[in-house]
């Protein structure tokens, strides 16, 4: 009985305590949200004309543009509509340096993202600050300075750094897309910048270079050189420094780099009929992985490289596989349609862009590799082929045939509206996106 | 009893009276409500920039053609002094933008109500879909743009189960989670189920696939934010 009564202070205590902590854990604030799945809702950015400072090294308007493209293609923002009503005020405004927060607020925006350019021939900075329109308050800001012809460069870092601190997710803005193009008269392996801009050739072999794929950094690609008498599977850095990686006879095709880069996995058919086999990226200790009387092919890695797709024949029709990335039973993940090629496996690890034949025409779809659910990407007349993935695991690259024709084209997979990236002459083909 | 209710009486009219002297009763209200004035009065000189270098880990900058990073500026919100004089010395700029401002917000508002007679367009997949999507932030937690990612992430993200098991017209499952510093999710828990262990799994599914949530904003002063979201199935 006394150590009852003893006790009893301990216990009210305790008891007090305990509902503190809880208060103190749930002091964080609670919001509710619905959802649905009719559109995913965006945040509507307003984007000012650049500010000038010291002269007009770059164009602000392009400026603009770009950081707008950038925007507007991340799959979380949208460009505020009618911004011409505030433009006329913002002539002012960048002279008394008043920020119109709430006539961007009017048109509906709810990130105003303002920017200054500066410097002289040799260097320019780029800046920018984020606000948000609802509280009138700065976010963050950054500044980038660089050569002035990689302008372009600093304005697609600052919408990075818009998507990381406003998403969380990491942005595809600074992302580069090698593929192949005739433009010279031979097929050689470019380098461009994801939204078309920049390109530049990358290989000078003057023969044919095909399937290039990026090493994992985005400074070297892996490429097949097709000379007369054979298949040389290489690797170059960007600025055209090359090395050969293997040339077994026959095939050394459709080489892909592990993701820590330190080897491949190609097709070879050194030994009769193509199968799928393993090197070091030296091209040295190479493996065969896949065995049988069928044609295995196309093969690439899963993100934690563990795994590897791969396109067989062996039920008669090219359908997708996957397999442990050292061999052994291959699991079938395509279930429809009659010619499935190309896999590509999303660096979120759930997903297979591939190419499937439909009514005739090759569209881009995914695959979801644990429920083998099937979504289709595109659609309409023009063959696609070779879809690659970015590295934000939303958008795919891809060619489109068409009116004797190949362009390149992106799309968002929840959007799915595709943006042309290339024009002019020659065809453009065989993207790989770097991470 | 009339001697109790003149005791009673008279203490609610003293109580009324110390009210409005207690400090901090009413901070709350104003919290996230005076902002429109802080930077808008602002007038000719930029706010100062205030270089805090973050210690950011950039890319190797080795390699030429990549700009690199100088500093990181943050702008601090200024205080909100200058009111007066601004209002004072540019009072025509200020009812002009006012008006422009008011304009603006009646066209878009003529403009949202044609929208809302449109039909909406429908992604691709005849799936079953739902109506509008609100939101409501509490007044502790005034980002709305963080809101507005965090449905947009999550809605993307929601793969619904085949319209063939949903028999109901109107199903809702809701899940509530927990957002950490870092944009991670925790905690996340069925808060009340739809009854259809399907629809249920898809809803946790959409919030983790959904993950990383942004870093919660830098002057949101608590450690955590807790979210509760209503995924609604309707059949159209």
């Amino acid at each position: 009985m006394q150590a009852h009564r003893l006790h009893r202070p301990l216990r009210a205590t305790l008891v007090v305590t305990c509902a503190l902590l809880l208060f103190a854990v749930s002091a964080g604030a609670q919001v509710h949200l619905n959802v649905s799945k009719a559109f995913g809702q965006k945040v509507i950015v307003a984007v000012p004309l650049f500010e000038v400072e010291g002269g007009t090294i770059v164009d602000p308007s392009a400026v603009r543009d770009v950081l707008e493209f950038d925007l507007g293609h991340s799959g979380f923002f949208s460009i505020v509509e009618n911004r011409e009503f505030v433009d006329e005020t913002e002539t002012d405004d960048r002279i008394s340096g008043r920020i119109a927060f709430q006539e961007w607020s009017a048109l509906g925006a709810e990130i105003l993202v303002k920017g200054t350019i500066g410097g002289d021939l040799s260097e320019v900075y780029v800046e920018a600050t984020v606000y948000d329109l609802a509280q009138g308050k700065a976010i963050f800001g950054r500044r980038y300075v660089g050569e002035r012809e990689l302008w372009r460069d600093a304005v697609h870092s600052i919408s990075d750094d818009i998507v990381f601190k406003l998403t969380g997710e990491t942005g595809i803005a600074k992302t580069k897309i090698a593929f192949t193009s005739t433009v010279t008269g031979f097929k050689e392996v470019y380098v461009m910048d994801y939204d078309g801009e920049n390109r530049r050739r990358v290989t000078r072999q003057e023969a044919i270079a095909v399937s290039p794929d990026w090493f994992p950094g985005g400074q070297e690609i892996v490429y097949t050189l097709l000379l007369p008498n054979r298949h040389e599977c290489r690797r170059a850095t960007l600025d055209g420094q090359g090395s050969r990686i293997s040339a077994f006879p026959g095939l050394n095709d459709f080489a892909s780099p592990s993701p820590r880069g330190d080897e491949i996995v190609l097709a070879l058919s050194k030994d009769g009929n193509t199968e799928v086999y393993r090197l070091r990226a030296d091209g040295s200790d190479p493996r065969r992985l896949t065995f049988g009387r069928s044609t295995e092919s196309s093969p690439c890695w899963s993100p934690d490289g563990r795994r590897i797709a791969f396109v067989s024949d062996r039920s008669g029709v090219p359908q997708i596989y996957v397999m442990s990335s050292s061999g052994g039973t291959a699991r079938r993940v395509t279930l429809q349609g009659n010619y499935n090629t190309s896999p590509d496996w999303s660096p979120k690890g759930d997903l297979i862009v591939y190419v499937s034949r439909v009514s005739g025409v090759f569209q881009v779809c995914t695959v979801d590799v644990e429920t083998g659910e099937v979504t289709r990407l595109t659609s309409g007349a023009g063959q696609k082929e070779d879809p690659s993935w970015a590295r934000d695991g939303r958008h795919v690259v891809y060619s489109v045939k068409q009116g004797g024709k190949t362009d390149l084209y992106m799309i968002d997979i929840y959007e799915l509206e595709p943006v042309r990236l290339t024009s002019g002459a020659g065809d453009y083909q065989s993207p790989a996106w770097s991470d | 009893m009339n001697r109790f209710l003149l005791i009673s009486a008279s203490a609610h009219v003293v109580l009324l009276l110390i009210l409005p002297f207690v400090p901090g009763l009413f901070e709350d209200e104003e919290m996230g409500i005076d902002v429109y004035s802080v930077q808008l009065v602002d007038i000719q000189s930029q706010p100062p920039r205030v270089e805090t270098p973050e210690p950011e880990v950039e890319e190797p900058v080795d390699t030429p053609p990549e700009p690199v990073e100088e500093v990181v500026k943050e702008r601090i919100p200024e205080e909100p002094a200058p009111v007066q004089r601004r209002v004072t010395a540019r009072r025509e700029d200020v009812e002009e933008r006012e008006s422009l401002a008011d304009r603006l917000a009646a066209r878009l508002r003529s403009q949202d109500e044609q929208r809302e007679d449109e039909p909406e367009v429908e992604p691709q997949q005849a799936e079953p879909v739902t109506a509008a999507s609100a939101t409501v932030t509490a007044n502790r937690f005034p980002y709305a743009w963080y809101l507005s990612i965090i449905q947009g992430k999550v809605s993307s993200n929601w793969k619904q189960p085949s319209s063939r098991l949903i028999t109901q017209d109107r199903l809702s499952t809701q899940v509530s989670f927990r957002i950490g510093r870092i944009g991670s999710a925790d905690l996340v828990t069925i808060r009340r189920s739809s009854g259809l262990p399907n629809v249920d799994q898809s809803a946790v599914k959409a919030v983790r696939s959904a993950t990383p949530f942004p870093p919660l904003p830098d002057d949101y002063q608590e450690d955590h934010l807790d979210v509760t979201i209503d995924f609604t199935v309707k059949q159209e």
